[in-house]
């Protein structure tokens, strides 16, 4: 049996798989909102990271092939931060300029779109990717002592 | 578009023999390749027109080309010699070689650097082919890869040159911003500057930057220990291109910079160069270090002559310039030979070689006497010029002196080269013979050098075309092989034979003088970039990295310096806020739990007290009303809750005994608590001043008005984290990632 950080918990174990979710979807509510209300990449990075943690905590080594390699998740989200910073400069605008697209969609009402929320989903990537990745080392680290 | 093609050409076959990885055909393609550069720059270039296309137009740096008169004549040298190094190199070179298609793709590459520093019309944009001309000179120097040789030379090169190639870009930037641009052809149509402190600086910083290059004394090292090149590379770089850099921005400058007071010193530094060069030549016995001083003694040379000129300008400089490539070019080619029949760079051991070579031996003998100054020779004509214009100099003994000095050792080591490598048969091995192709090269530069040197007339009055307004006199002299029983012509016959009497007194010593131990500067040079790294480990130790414990006081202690000077000093407009009562209970418990923290010996209680507080200061967000910092605040305390929690998995069974010893010392427990206390008593002095009313900014009321109609959303807080100030969250992010690599590698060491 590997060893887990946590005794082996029944209750946290079966509960788990659906906590899982209710982080990530408060995370999905809170990048979205970000704009208009308290919320954003950050906050919902470090939201999803600790429900990425928490499943590290839970089932050890054996989750690591479930979930993305977090040097590669940051390195994603710094390239999709620096390509969204550096597009406008290719169609002669400043860099870092956004765009922002308004559409009337039926039903769900008025929506507005724009770059800065593919930045935000850089920062979001950046904050997972670090996070996930300096707790699995040290966890990794401390057992080599 | 002549000139961009001269520069494209070689640049572009470089980079696609690099990037095809071509293997066949390479030789064929880089000697085409020059001969078109060669050609273009011949038939059409347009003088003083500018090629300008925009770069950075706001910082005044443009991809500006223009071909005057001085590059011109420097870009011929360049790209024709160039060709005759290819195809010297293509004999010289191993026949089957993987790295040959490495070898000419650099030379090009060298070219169009070369071509490139010479016909930029913008200064930084020179600066740039300049140091590229480094780069390749680098990569060249140390093209023998595995020879401790050529890694010590290519990298003492590289550093000398770089590093005054900084101090001459400095030199250049202030020049540039004193006239406000950095346009070559604009700049040289100003009158001549005036001496004051910036114009002397950027003199002095140009100066540097040509002594460098140009391997003038006391930077004249590197280039000796240049020689580890292969010959082709010593012969183009070393001799006949790169180093004549230094002697092209002097030239380049002349027009603004020989009003100032100083310019005498590009006198000074030449001349002493030469002399130097030239003694020094004497105290060595290998075959190439022999022609790399007498190299940089004839650079002295070069820049000497610019030096002693006047503000109305100066006439035959691309004569001498002329009479150098064309001897030392043919030369080195010589030596290249020579090394490849006795196998050793050993002058004491050659000997015999004349029915091996002949062709490379009567070129060795032709392009001596051009060093020597023998008449007939190009040599004999520039050190006639050269005479005749220091016996019109108010310093003329001086001059004359060092002159004739340097003058007989190079005679001497004339008749030693010839002598030495041709005549003297003790060695029993039969010499090698040599193909006629190979000895070409030098054979056809020597027939230049004596057909030039009996009939001048045309070559000057071509090389007269080429004159600059500003640095050439309106109306040169002829240059005539015969001029009289003048003085200029004793002295050239002293000169011979002092040198030859230099070379019987050296002949009795059997040459065994070597270098003084003062003049050894590249020993002291390499000493002291070997010592650097000690100098960062005694910083090192002194700052106490090793210890984070010793460590973070240091820093601390700085900056708790520095921020309570920057109080003191901002502390006229510090205003202490008061705050309601309702927060006094609040504080009362985060300092509690605070010191509950650094008292507590337990972990889980240190634990929990530390979430006490991280709940506490969220709470404190929530009644100034940020919800945003309120709901980062608590996922930030889950993070580090379970960080620290894995980090503690194995603490409570560590034996910490040890641990408790080195940090319950008294004295430095009272230390760290004061310290604890100082930097909480700062942050909390800043936060007053952000806060005081007299340096309030209203820029946050800019933000909240502008969220929607600028960023389109209502939370000002984000939209200035990803819009406004989206730069800074790019800069955040970044810091992160590197701070995750270096995580990374600081405990996966530990896996190892």
């Amino acid at each position: 049996m590997e060893e887990t950080i946590m005794k082996d918990s029944y209750i946290l174990r079966s509960f788990y798989p659906v906590v899982f979710w209710i982080i990530n979807l408060f995370a999905l509510f809170v990048f979205f909102k970000g704009h208009n209300a308290p919320g954003g990449g950050f906050i919902a990075g470090i939201a999803s990271a600790i429900s990425l943690v928490f499943l590290y905590v839970i089932e050890g080594r054996a989750c690591l092939n479930r979930i993305p390699n977090p040097v590669l998740l940051a390195a994603v989200g710094l390239g999709l931060a620096y390509g969204t910073a550096l597009v406008p400069t290719l169609f002669n605008q400043a860099f870092l300029m956004h765009t922002m697209w308004h559409l009337h969609i039926p039903l769900l009402g008025d929506l507005h779109i724009g770059t800065p929320a593919l930045f935000d989903l850089g920062v979001y990537f950046v904050v997972i990717g670090i996070t996930v990745g300096i707790a699995l080392w040290f966890d990794e680290a401390s057992e080599y002592e | 578009m002549g000139i961009l093609i001269a520069i494209g050409l070689p640049l572009l076959t470089a980079l696609s023999i690099g990037v095809f990885r071509l293997k066949r055909w390479v030789f064929t393609l880089s000697f085409l390749s020059a001969l078109g550069s060669v050609a273009s720059l011949y038939t059409q270039v347009p003088l003083n027109q500018v090629y300008t296309w925009p770069w950075m137009p706001n910082m005044l740096i443009d991809f500006s080309f223009i071909a005057d008169g001085l590059s011109l004549f420097f870009g011929y040298v360049v790209s024709v010699v160039g060709c005759f190094i290819l195809f010297y190199a293509k004999q010289y070179l191993p026949k089957v070689s993987d790295s040959n298609p490495r070898f000419y793709a650099y030379i090009l590459l060298f070219m169009a650097a070369m071509l490139g520093t010479l016909f930029s019309n913008n200064i930084i944009l020179l600066f740039i082919f300049w140091e590229l001309t480094g780069v390749v000179s680098f990569l060249l120097i140390g093209f023998n890869t595995n020879t401790k040789k050529g890694q010590l030379g290519s990298r003492m090169a590289f550093m000398v040159t770089a590093t005054t190639g900084l101090v001459m870009l400095l030199g250049v930037l202030l020049l540039g911003f004193l006239y406000q641009t950095f346009d070559i052809s604009m700049i040289s149509q100003l009158p001549a500057l005036d001496s004051n402190v910036w114009t002397v600086l950027a003199f002095s910083c140009i100066l540097v930057g040509v002594m460098g290059k140009s391997a003038q004394f006391p930077l004249h090292f590197w280039l000796p220990n240049a020689m580890a090149a292969p010959t082709p590379v010593s012969a183009y770089l070393h001799s006949a291109a790169m180093v004549k850099l230094g002697v092209f921005l002097i030239a380049r400058f002349y027009p603004l910079l020989s009003n100032l007071d100083c310019w005498y010193i590009v006198g000074v530094v030449g001349l002493t160069t030469m002399v130097v060069g030239a003694v020094l030549a004497l105290l060595t016995y290998d075959l190439k270090g022999i022609l790399a001083y007498t190299t940089v003694s004839q650079l002295g040379y070069l820049i000497g002559f610019y030096g002693l000129g006047g503000p109305g300008g100066i006439e035959h400089d691309f004569f001498h310039i002329l009479n150098h490539v064309l001897y030392k070019g043919s030369l080195f080619m010589v030596a290249g030979i020579v090394i490849h029949a006795f196998h050793t760079q050993d002058i004491r051991k050659m000997g015999g070689a004349f029915s091996a070579m002949p062709l490379a031996a009567i070129a060795c003998i032709i392009s001596a006497a051009s060093m020597a100054g023998i008449p007939g020779t190009t040599g004999f004509l520039s050190k006639e010029l050269m005479l005749a214009h220091m016996l019109h100099h108010p310093n003329a003994p001086i001059l004359v002196g060092a002159l004739v000095v340097s003058a007989s050792s190079l005679v001497a080591t004339a008749c030693r080269l010839c002598l030495h490598i041709f005549s003297r048969s003790k060695l029993a091995d039969p010499v090698q013979p040599q193909g006629i192709l190979f000895q070409l090269p030098p054979f056809i530069l020597a027939i230049v050098t004596i057909s030039v040197g009996l009939f001048p007339k045309s070559v000057t009055q071509w090389l007269a075309q080429a004159s600059v307004t500003g640095l050439h006199v309106a109306k040169p002299h002829s240059v005539y092989l015969w001029h009289g029983f003048t003085t200029e012509l004793i002295i050239s016959v002293c000169i011979t034979l002092f040198g030859i009497i230099i070379y019987s007194v050296f002949q009795t010593f059997r040459w065994r003088l070597t270098l003084p131990a003062i003049f050894q500067l590249d020993a002291g040079f390499n000493r002291g970039v070997n010592g650097l790294p000690r100098v960062s480990q005694w910083f090192n130790y002194v700052c106490r990295v090793d210890s984070i414990h010793a460590h973070i006081p240091i820093v601390l202690v700085f900056f708790l310096g520095l921020m309570a000077t920057l109080l003191f000093a901002l502390s006229p407009t510090l205003t202490i806020s008061t705050i309601s009562v309702v927060y006094l209970p609040l504080l009362m418990i985060t300092g509690t739990a605070a010191i509950i923290i650094s008292m507590s010996k337990k972990w889980h209680i240190k634990l929990i007290a530390l979430s006490v507080v991280g709940l506490l200061v969220s709470f404190t967000f929530f009644l100034y009303k940020a919800p945003d910092l309120v709901l980062t605040q608590l996922l930030i305390e889950i993070v580090s809750l379970v960080l620290l929690l894995l980090f503690f998995k194995k603490f409570s069974t560590m034996k910490r005994k040890e641990d408790h010893a080195i940090h319950d010392r008294s004295g430095l427990s009272f230390l760290k608590a004061m310290l604890s206390i100082g930097v909480g008593f700062i942050v909390f002095m800043l936060i007053q001043l952000v806060n005081s009313p007299a340096s309030s900014n209203p820029i946050g009321q800019f933000f909240i008005e502008n969220t929607i109609p600028l960023a389109g959303g209502n939370n000002a807080v984000n939209t200035i984290l990803v819009d406004f100030r989206g730069f800074d969250t790019m800069g955040e992010i970044s810091v992160l990632f590197i701070a995750m690599l270096g995580v990374m590698g600081l405990l996966w060491k530990k896996r190892s």
